[in-house]
């Protein structure tokens, strides 16, 4: 497949081998998966996170003003941990916890492993919105996945990839570009160009699909 | 329970158990103060727009509390 796609597993179900980073070089610590505001107009991205002020992190009644974007650390992909069924949580932790919700460095997720040379880490990603969410979304709903990362030495080289048309236990891992290209949350039964999330009259709805696109 | 500490104004929150890095962490009353400008730059954007839908409105009460908080 190629990009646009659906990443496989993506959401709150039981998987874990939907995104992926790898890292050239040997990591110093754990890295720590982080969502912040976009204040540029997808694809392009802010450097860095700043600012959590955007609804997708402040929330709404519905959602008791939790933020909306969770994530869950698989550890290395040659021996990823699952997070069990509806694993997104219903109120953030402060500071780092598996899951999480995310915001900022106020809530974040450490990944569970500290990848060596050529080692990798896993994650999910999952988006519950409420019914009385702020429509349009075009800028409430920008956000940044901000992997943090510290070493020793040179600076490593990171690959991106997501699970691309494979499975849990044979993921096809194919490469994305930060920049270039993004991830969408999207209605169940997505079909390519036309992505969108439709709020429900009353209660949540969960992202059922995730896609990466140009 | 276990406290981290902000690294920004170094008061400590209780947390349930101890799970990952904390050398970051900063704590939601900091987080708040930082996000104040953004706050107030998309209340103008939607103050600037006549055509706003209900929603806009309410996202707009949202953010005088949040600003006035």
């Amino acid at each position: 497949m190629s990009i646009p796609s659906k990443a496989v597993g993506a959401g709150d179900v039981d998987s874990t081998m939907v995104f992926k980073v790898a890292f050239s070089t040997a990591l110093s610590t754990a890295p720590k998966v982080e969502a912040w505001d976009n204040s540029a107009t997808f694809p392009a991205r802010d450097a860095a996170g700043a600012t959590t002020a955007k609804e997708i992190f402040t929330g709404t009644t519905e959602n008791s003003d939790y933020p909306e974007l969770a994530a869950w650390s698989g550890g290395i992909s040659s021996a990823p941990n699952k997070p069990g069924a509806s694993w997104h949580p219903a109120s953030p932790s402060a500071g780092s916890a598996n899951p999480n919700l995310l915001l900022g460095t106020t809530n974040y997720v450490t990944c569970t492993n500290t990848p060596g040379a050529g080692e990798d880490t896993v994650f999910n990603l999952s988006l519950i919105v409420g019914y009385d969410a702020t429509v349009p979304s075009t800028a409430s709903m920008a956000a940044l996945i901000q992997v943090r990362y510290t070493y020793t030495g040179s600076a490593p080289s990171l690959t991106f990839t997501y699970n691309d048309g494979g499975t849990e236990t044979t993921p096809v891992w194919t490469e994305f570009t930060p920049g270039t290209h993004g991830v969408r949350f999207c209605n169940a039964g997505t079909v390519e160009g036309t992505y969108k999330l439709t709020l429900p009259s009353s209660g949540e709805v969960t992202a059922s699909e995730l896609w990466v696109t140009v | 329970m276990p406290t981290i500490n902000c690294t920004r104004c170094g008061s400590g929150v209780e947390v349930e158990e101890l799970s990952g890095d904390y050398s970051t962490f900063v704590c939601k009353a900091c987080q708040e103060e930082i996000n104040q400008p953004a706050y107030k730059a998309e209340m103008a954007d939607l103050l600037a727009n006549d055509d706003r839908t209900e929603s806009e409105d309410r996202r707009i009460l949202y953010l005088k509390a949040k600003i006035s908080e």
